[in-house]
């Protein structure tokens, strides 16, 4: 896998774009006066969600003005001696270290060695506000699934998944997209969608309860099983229209 | 006039790159500034990467970015939703 979403660009040297993306831009343009530099007007447009952003990792192009290799013609700023060494220390640790800092790459994700302090910080920081969470949702947390995901043990012993939508990492708009994908769940009885049991919106923290599925989504499955057989496919394209149901059940979401 | 900046005039020009891909029909573009160094492999990795964009579900690739540079040396940590795709 090379392409991750992002909501905010990074550097804009070199990318490639669809012709409906350009137009996003170009209608973006004649509505608005520009006053950024390049990145932050692109940035305008991501965060409207009219255009999708990915970042290609590993990154298979460098600009020579970051680098160190020349000066930029957009700043007036000067290229020191010490740039280009400190850049290439910088994308050594990132290349050969980095990879090999953890087993999974969710965990990759953290940007922090395991066993630096940053690491710890970092993850003790999730984890702590999964446990205040549960303790909230008046669940017994039981172990860390995946980043923002926790599988916990409810009132009547019941497994369920506890989502919680990390704020330092997640934009205003991602917190309002959850919601309204949680009222569209709640509102949905089908067997081929998860049951949202409650969402919970607390200040800037949003925690959803779902049912635990122990062998993990059809992404996982597909992650760790490649493609699957055109015969399971077709034997899921079937059920779908069959075992649909009409919407019955609906999850309660409190907001304070 | 005092108000164009030397970031204005470059903003301007990919935006004018975009008015190219219309006039001209294009589909998808390829836009890199002036000062870009590419990896060795920058043609084979660019078309794996647009085939998993067009294979993988639950992207709408007709109006996908691809930000192909990572000058600024920033870990995948800084991406807003920590999800692949």
């Amino acid at each position: 896998m090379t392409l991750y979403r992002a909501l905010k660009g990074r550097d804009t040297g070199a990318y490639w774009l669809t012709r409906k993306s350009a137009e996003q831009f170009l209608q973006r343009a004649e509505t608005a006066k520009i006053s950024e530099s390049t990145p932050f007007f692109q940035n305008i447009v991501f965060e409207s969600g009219a255009v999708e952003l990915y970042w290609r990792h590993p990154a298979i192009a460098e600009q020579g003005s970051h680098s160190g290799k020349f000066d930029s013609l957009v700043t007036a700023h000067r290229v020191g001696r010490m740039r280009r060494p400190r850049w290439l220390a910088r994308k050594a640790f990132q290349l050969y270290l980095r990879p090999f800092s953890t087993g999974s790459p969710a965990s990759r994700l953290t940007g922090h060695l395991p066993g630096t302090r940053g690491h710890c910080r970092a993850r003790g920081a999730a984890e702590g506000r999964i446990r205040r969470t549960a303790r909230d949702r008046r669940v017994a947390w039981c172990r860390r699934v995946r980043r923002g995901v926790s599988r916990a043990r409810s009132t009547p012993g019941r497994d369920v998944a506890l989502k919680v939508l990390d704020p330092a990492l997640s934009s205003r708009s991602g917190a309002d997209r959850l919601l309204d994908e949680a009222r569209l769940i709640a509102a949905t009885e089908h067997p081929n969608i998860v049951p949202l049991y409650e969402v919970d919106h607390q200040g800037d923290l949003v925690s959803l309860v779902m049912r635990f599925f122990p062998h993990g989504s059809l992404a996982d499955r597909l992650e760790r099983d490649g493609a699957l057989p055109p015969a399971t496919v077709a034997r899921l394209g079937i059920e779908w229209p069959t075992r649909s149901r009409p919407p019955t059940r609906r999850a309660s979401c409190t907001s304070t | 006039m005092n108000a164009v900046q030397p970031r204005t005039s470059c903003c301007s020009k990919h935006l004018v790159a975009y008015q190219r891909m219309l006039r001209d029909g294009w589909n998808d573009a390829l836009v890199l500034e002036d000062d870009m160094f590419l990896s060795d492999d920058f043609v084979e990795a660019l078309n794996r990467s647009l085939e998993e964009l067009r294979s993988r579900a639950g992207i709408r690739a007709d109006v996908a970015y691809i930000s192909l540079e990572n000058s600024g040396l920033r870990p995948l940590s800084k991406i807003a939703t920590h999800e692949p795709g």
